[in-house]
């Protein structure tokens, strides 16, 4: 348990209660640092800075701004440790409060603004183009149509990811 | 009267993973199944990390226009099935949360009542296939890959998609071997973030699979397939690795043994080339 022995300064007072409002933030409580979730992960395996336990400690604690760092990101909410959690603390649901919250005060990894550019002008990640449609035709295929922008506009309007078009600040 | 689905393609398979499409549809043709089609937005899940809620305002636009149609909707990516389920469960037993997407729903002028049900296309088609409708026996070792959402979170998403793949491969002819962290994460969700994690991953994944003897990979997952097809080139000459073990969709192995001609089944739109491991078949 490497962070209880080192000295850690409280830098976010906050920072659980901010968590425990997302939805399934709550069970965050319940955790009592077993390592289950971490012992399951396959992004564990490879990235060691990668470690549900350690960032759940890290925001009980707020001994570190886990808002500020990379490695809430790395989940690949594949939910096994959801799964094998014996405190039904489900640690995916837990990196995907901390995900929420960092987003709400503009701290979104470039990567997950990109793969969302698309997501928030056409509704989908990718452009179905005349061209695509082409290639589906040739396969027999029906071709896709594309959404109206003005319902998708109208759909996102006044939430938090709307703000994304302005560059992801609040 | 036929069974109708309406078909939620999402959005990697109706762009870059167009094979799985082309079979899933032929086998649905085959089997009596109707698969009727809408404009549908991405499911919400690449919103989730950024706006929980807003994410569940894509799926329940979704879900309204299936429920203004009176039909179910039927998916064949896990990760549109796993994020439209647990939307749907969600939205038909929270009754609050039901009220405040609709809130914003009805600016569109639609609506989430709860009545409709998201389905795994492989869950529709296990029970249609038994040996008389199987003409051709397709002997080989496969590795499945059933993939994370499919499987989980349990309390959502559970419809047995591991016995189902596998009686699907028996009744094909088919042997489906056991192997090394069956269950996990193909690395796809990483790649967009890392892709040097994404395929070590996908990489640790081929490894278990060669190990057991698979001549043939079989997905049923656009995201998969991209990791275990797509990227298996490129995984082996970065990590310095043999595999060629082809990957192809359930429906493209399930179509070959229910009689459906090889080049209908969208076979060559995959990168890897199964043909080696029909060859002997056909």
């Amino acid at each position: 348990m490497e962070v209880l022995q080192r000295t850690y300064r409280k830098v976010s007072g906050d920072l659980i209660k901010k968590i425990k409002a997302e939805p399934g933030g709550e069970a965050i409580s319940r955790c009592y640092q077993c390592g289950t979730c971490a012992a399951s992960c396959i992004v564990h395996t490879y990235r060691k800075d990668f470690n549900p336990r350690l960032i759940i400690r890290k925001a009980v604690l707020g001994v570190e701004n886990v808002l500020d760092s990379i490695e809430p990101w790395y989940c690949a909410v594949c939910y096994l440790c959801n799964e094998r959690c014996p405190r039904d603390v489900k640690p995916a649901t837990i990196l995907m409060a901390i995900k929420n919250v960092a987003a709400k005060e503009g701290k979104i990894p470039p990567a997950f603004k990109v793969i969302n550019e698309n997501v928030l002008e056409i509704g989908r990640l990718f452009d179905i183009d005349e061209f695509t449609n082409f290639l589906r035709e040739d396969l027999g295929l029906p071709a896709i149509e594309s959404i109206d922008r003005e319902e998708i506009n109208k759909l996102i309007s006044g939430t938090r990811f709307e703000k994304l078009k302005e560059g992801g600040k609040r | 009267m036929s069974e109708a689905y309406l078909y939620f393609p999402g959005c990697n398979i109706p762009y870059r993973e167009r094979g799985y499409e082309v079979s899933a549809r032929a086998v649905a043709e085959k089997l009596g199944i109707e698969l009727m089609d809408k404009p549908f937005t991405c499911c919400g899940i690449n919103v989730e990390p950024i706006d929980e809620f807003a994410s569940l305002l894509y799926s329940a636009r979704n879900i309204a226009i299936a429920e203004e149609e009176g039909m179910d909707l039927v998916t064949l990516c896990n990760g549109c099935y796993k994020t439209l389920k647990v939307a749907n469960e969600r939205l038909k037993n929270d009754e609050n949360l039901r009220n405040e997407v609709n809130k914003k729903l009805m600016i569109l002028g639609r609506e989430v009542k709860g009545d409709i049900e998201v389905k795994h296309f492989l869950d529709i088609i296990v029970d249609k296939i038994d040996d008389d409708v199987i003409v051709k026996k397709v002997k080989v070792r496969v590795a499945p890959h059933i993939g994370c959402h499919a499987q989980r979170p349990s309390e959502y998403v559970d419809f047995g998609a591991d016995i189902k793949i596998d009686r699907i491969l028996e009744l094909v002819g088919s042997t489906s071997l056991k192997y090394k962290d069956k269950d996990k994460c193909c690395g796809a969700p990483l790649l967009a973030l890392s892709e040097e994690m994404g395929m070590t991953i996908a990489n640790n994944k081929l490894t278990n699979m060669k190990e057991a003897g698979a001549e043939l990979i079989v997905t049923m997952c656009p995201f998969c397939q991209v990791s275990l097809d797509t990227l298996q080139v490129k995984i082996e000459s970065d990590f310095g690795e043999k595999y060629d073990i082809p990957s192809i969709y359930i429906t493209q192995i399930l179509g070959i043994a229910l009689g459906i001609p090889y080049e209908n089944l969208g076979i060559e739109e995959n990168k890897t080339n199964p043909e080696k491991v029909f060859k002997k078949d056909l």
